[in-house]
């Protein structure tokens, strides 16, 4: 509303009142640490070393030494040629005068997931443990979101060819069980992430042990979607 | 007995003057370390000015004075002291807010940097917006326009 000239001014006057004195990245960092990843977009756009500490490795160890860790949630949403991956972040307040009021109402949104192109991901093939979410595809890749740099890595394929696989998290590990695309018997197969070596297990499984397996499955699906920021 | 507890003087940078007990002085792992190795009466702070070290002081014993008198009623005197906290950061400008940073960081009390962060987090949070962030913490802007535009559009869906 101010014309530029006077808005110019004004920021010369505050920069010379206030030497701009920097906080070293590391100070930086655990201030940052301190604030909910909601808040993450918008400070992305403050400056490139803001962005650059952002993705940072220095910033999750300085989260998870301060104990301070969330649950997030990850939504994937599928089309036909990708697959896009959004997460909440916290919308800046654009009315200035309504600070009071915004502060009671906080309003969030979906941003998307700046990645390189995701892997279609199969739903039933989706886990978390940690801050990672597994996709485990049906050609038995496996890539893995890292949801603290938002990058797409490779783990170890599955060892054996599943059909109509899922998967499901129990502590670290992650068990993935379907039907053998040879012998068309059921299958399973344990990822432990640790290591990230795969174990095959050879279950035998009865049609009983599959549904109990899928029973497993199903308990604990409602928390495949949230992945917890270390 | 009480006459036993054992005072150091702390000097600022600007010669100021603060005598101490030495559970307060021990606070500080710098000052500690610098207590047992050099056993002088007074320890003259070449990086602290007296300003800031009189809020340094005054953190310092405050939780001294808690940790000792805890004990039993624990609960409510981390209350008390969260609340105490919660003031003393309260009314403090961005500036020395930055300067006790640097004074904790370089006298090493930890629990007082995390407290200092906190507020800088705090006041990240009470902007509006990064344009906000930017003018409050006195951060210049390194993104060239269009570059600023680019990340802007990453998030298009976040603002609109």
């Amino acid at each position: 509303m101010s014309s530029s000239p006077e808005n110019k001014k004004k920021k010369k006057k505050l920069e010379q009142q206030n030497p701009t004195p920097t906080l070293p990245d590391e100070i930086l960092t655990s201030c940052i640490a301190k604030l909910s990843s909601l808040y993450y977009p918008t400070l992305s756009l403050v400056s490139k070393s803001f962005r650059s500490l952002l993705a940072s490795p220095e910033l999750y160890k300085a989260r998870s030494l301060s104990g301070h860790t969330e649950s997030c949630l990850y939504l994937c949403l599928e089309s036909s040629s990708d697959s896009g991956w959004f997460t909440p972040c916290r919308k800046p307040d654009k009315n200035k005068d309504d600070v009071s009021k915004n502060k009671n109402k906080k309003s969030y949104v979906l941003s998307k997931v700046k990645t390189l192109s995701s892997p279609p991901a199969v739903f039933s093939g989706l886990v978390s443990v940690g801050s990672d979410i597994y996709n485990i595809g049906s050609s038995s890749d496996v890539s893995v979101l890292d949801c603290r740099s938002h990058t797409w890595r490779e783990a170890p394929s599955v060892p054996v060819e599943l059909m109509t696989l899922s998967a499901c998290v129990v502590g670290e590990k992650v068990y993935v069980s379907g039907v053998h695309g040879e012998s068309l018997r059921n299958s399973c197969a344990v990822l432990d992430t640790r290591t990230q070596t795969w174990e095959h297990v050879s279950c035998g499984l009865t049609r009983r042990g599959g549904l109990k397996m899928r029973n497993r499955r199903e308990a604990t699906r409602g928390e495949c979607g949230r992945c917890g920021l270390l | 007995m009480e006459n036993e507890k054992k005072m150091i003087t702390l000097k600022s940078s600007d010669d100021v003057t603060f005598e101490v007990e030495e559970a307060v002085v021990l606070e500080s792992q710098f000052l500690s370390h610098l207590v047992q190795d050099c056993p002088a009466p007074e320890h003259k702070i070449k990086e602290v000015t007296g300003k800031i070290l009189s809020k340094v002081v005054e953190y310092c014993e405050k939780h001294v004075v808690v940790v000792v008198d805890g004990g039993d009623s624990s609960s409510s005197s981390g209350d008390d002291l969260k609340k105490w906290d919660d003031k003393f950061i309260k009314e403090m400008d961005l500036s020395t807010v930055y300067d006790l940073i640097a004074a904790a960081n370089y006298l090493n009390i930890q629990a007082l940097l995390d407290l200092m962060c906190q507020r800088v987090a705090d006041v990240i949070t009470a902007c509006k917006d990064h344009k906000e962030i930017r003018e409050t913490l006195g951060i210049v802007s390194d993104y060239t326009a269009e570059e600023e535009a680019e990340v802007l559009k990453e998030n298009e869906w976040a603002f609109d």
